[in-house]
């Protein structure tokens, strides 16, 4: 059995249109108007025990909604969804022992106090007996090198600390569901990797399902074998990484180093040239394309090194992101009009792949 | 379980108390203002019994403890509820009340118990003095039943001001913000610290009826302090203690029909 398991999720908020001006807000006090917003639209997926699962997706594009439906802290406004075999807005205290939500944005700590007193009432709420206790936030406060700052006011405490007592406050009873909402927001580079590396060792020792949202493209490379890509609330991708790039990059990146110092003349016909600095280009070039390219140009010319590579994984999503949103503008623009067809089987072959 | 709930509310206490220690001159700064403010009311009291040695039937010794009781009551609701109350508008508007959606417990009591505010607790041992006062002074026979009638009053009128507090808090989840909660408070701390009977000739009783009947906060610091050191009705007492327990369950149910709406601000 899947430990997650979503089906046609929707939640539509009800927006209170704000029009401009003093006068129009004075009408607006007795007269509403209102806006559908459509935050998760439609989708569905499963995902099995032990899974590190990424969620990708521009701002707004529905990650956190979704989140926070899978943790029951607001209702679909249809569908349905099962973790660990509850429906999560029924809110059972046993569903909710069992999993966790970190957000990156917003902190549960108590502001004055040193972290290890809210640890405390963490214990007392999930009813932790002290054995256990002591040994997994021993385990955890190592893990993440905090010990010296248990004791310590929240308050002053850096970001990233904070971020680190967060995340030891979310796991002190063991879930074997956990939801993180952009857990590495706003840290640094070491931070982000001390993070990382707790969730990935605390994966593979406890077997936890992860699910993830970040902006940072290296928390998903570095922990997510398998990412959900949604934009305007709507599910586009569900696969590797990897396959993203497969899917949704129509070009990869040559480089050259020319042997004499110098360019020949007439590489731009060759493809778009993105970087120059003597020796060495780079050149854009069609993925149908490189092949034949490559052999043209080392018969060519005199080549010291070269290399192929993919285009960075950001400029791809961004493609992704673009592409999706030209053509939800599309089809709700036409809106089931004949012409529209092309549009439809391409959405409903998206969703097979 | 209920072992558990009592670990939870220990360790609020706790921590609250912690966080109060960290801010040292707020507990005195509070002492002060409520003393300062006890003084003010004695002399206005005063003023009057200088005048007239009754009010609608109350003396100057029953007024105080009247008024000693209406401390108490109000004194407890501060400590407890007060601050909790409160942060209901503020967690709903940042978001702050998913973490306590997310925990394994009774999302109200979580909600209505996690802070204490020590420092109101400094009206509550001059609250005792002045029924001390007003029994000693006014010659009030102590019986073990009365006592037990009036300590059982007190905690139903905390439970009647905490259930019409919180509900009035609740409807924040629809509004967002909600600010109006202190002047609320104010008008019910003005309101029931007068002996009951003076509203009655007022509007030809209507307010009167409405605070004793439909929400008989009148009766919260009135109706002990009648127990104690004038008459009371049984019938008073019975009503009181069943419409609290009616607005206790009342305000359950509001609170998680409300929950329903609640939109999580923010990510």
């Amino acid at each position: 059995m899947s430990m997650i398991s979503v089906n046609n999720l929707r939640k539509t908020y009800r927006v209170h249109v704000k029009p401009e001006g003093l006068k129009a807000s004075l009408k607006g006090l007795f007269r509403r108007r209102y806006k559908e917003v459509r935050a998760v639209d439609g989708i569905s997926f499963e995902i099995e025990p032990g899974e590190m699962v990424g969620f990708l997706g521009p701002n707004g594009a529905g990650k956190t909604t979704t989140l926070k439906m899978l943790s029951g802290l607001i209702y679909p406004t249809t569908g349905q969804v099962h973790v660990l075999g509850y429906v999560p807005w029924e809110r059972h205290h046993e569903y909710r022992r069992q999993f966790a939500l970190l957000m990156g944005q917003k902190n549960q700590l108590w502001w004055d106090l040193p972290a290890m007193e809210s640890f405390r009432l963490h214990q007392e709420i999930y009813g932790i007996e002290d054995a256990r206790f002591r040994r997994v936030q021993g385990a955890l406060t190592e893990l993440l090198d905090v010990g010296k700052l248990l004791h310590q006011p929240v308050r002053e405490l850096s970001l990233g600390e904070r971020m680190k007592m967060e995340l030891i406050a979310a796991l002190l009873h063991s879930p074997k569901v956990l939801f993180l909402d952009e857990p590495t927001i706003g840290l640094d580079v070491i931070a982000q990797t001390n993070i990382r590396q707790c969730l990935r060792e605390y994966n593979r020792d406890e077997q936890v399902t992860i699910v993830l949202t970040s902006h940072y493209m290296q928390d998903i490379e570095a922990l997510c074998r398998r990412v959900l890509v949604i934009s305007h609330g709507q599910l586009i991708h569900d696969g590797p990484l990897s396959d993203i790039i497969d899917r949704f990059a129509t070009y990869k990146l040559l480089s050259l180093r020319f042997a004499n110092g110098d360019w020949p003349e007439g590489l731009d016909k060759i493809g778009e040239i993105i970087e120059r600095s003597r020796p060495s280009v780079t050149i854009r070039i069609p993925r149908d394309q490189v092949a034949d390219r490559t052999s043209e140009l080392l018969g060519k010319y005199a080549i010291q090194d070269f290399s192929v590579e993919d285009p960075p994984i950001e400029e791809v999503i961004a493609t992704m992101y673009s592409t999706a949103t030209d053509r939800n503008k599309h089809q709700r623009h036409c809106d089931g009009g004949s012409e529209c067809n092309n549009t439809t089987d391409s959405e409903s072959n998206m969703a097979n792949a | 379980m209920q072992v558990r709930y009592g670990r939870i509310l220990l360790r609020f206490w706790k921590n609250s108390m912690l966080r109060e220690l960290s801010f040292r001159g707020h507990f005195v700064v509070n002492i002060i203002t409520q003393l300062l403010w006890v003084a003010m009311t004695l002399v206005f009291i005063k003023v009057i019994y200088m005048r007239t040695s009754d009010i609608r039937g109350w003396s100057e010794h029953q007024y105080l403890f009247l008024l000693g009781t209406h401390m108490l009551v109000t004194g407890l609701f501060e400590t407890f509820f007060f601050t909790n109350c409160w942060r209901v508008s503020e967690l709903v508007r940042t978001g702050g009340m998913d973490f306590i959606l997310l925990k394994p417990a009774n999302t109200q009591f979580l909600l209505s118990l996690e802070q204490i505010d020590y420092s109101a607790m400094a009206s509550l041992p001059i609250a005792v003095a002045l029924c001390v006062y007003g029994v000693v002074e006014g010659g009030v026979q102590l019986t073990w039943g009365k006592t037990a009638l009036f300590a059982g009053l007190i905690v139903i009128g905390v439970v009647l001001l905490y259930s019409l507090v919180f509900m009035f808090a609740v409807t924040s989840i629809w509004l967002i913000r909600q600010t109006g909660l202190n002047n609320l408070w104010f008008y019910v701390v003005s309101v029931a610290r007068y002996p009951s009977e003076i509203y009655r000739s007022f509007l030809g009783g209507v307010l009167w009826f409405v605070l004793v009947f439909i929400v008989p906060i009148l009766l919260v610091a009135n109706l002990p302090a009648n127990v104690m050191v004038r008459t009371f009705e049984p019938m008073q007492v019975a009503y009181l203690a069943i419409v609290s327990l009616i607005m206790l369950g009342l305000s359950s149910v509001v609170f998680n029909f409300a929950m329903k709406w609640y939109r999580s601000a923010s990510s």
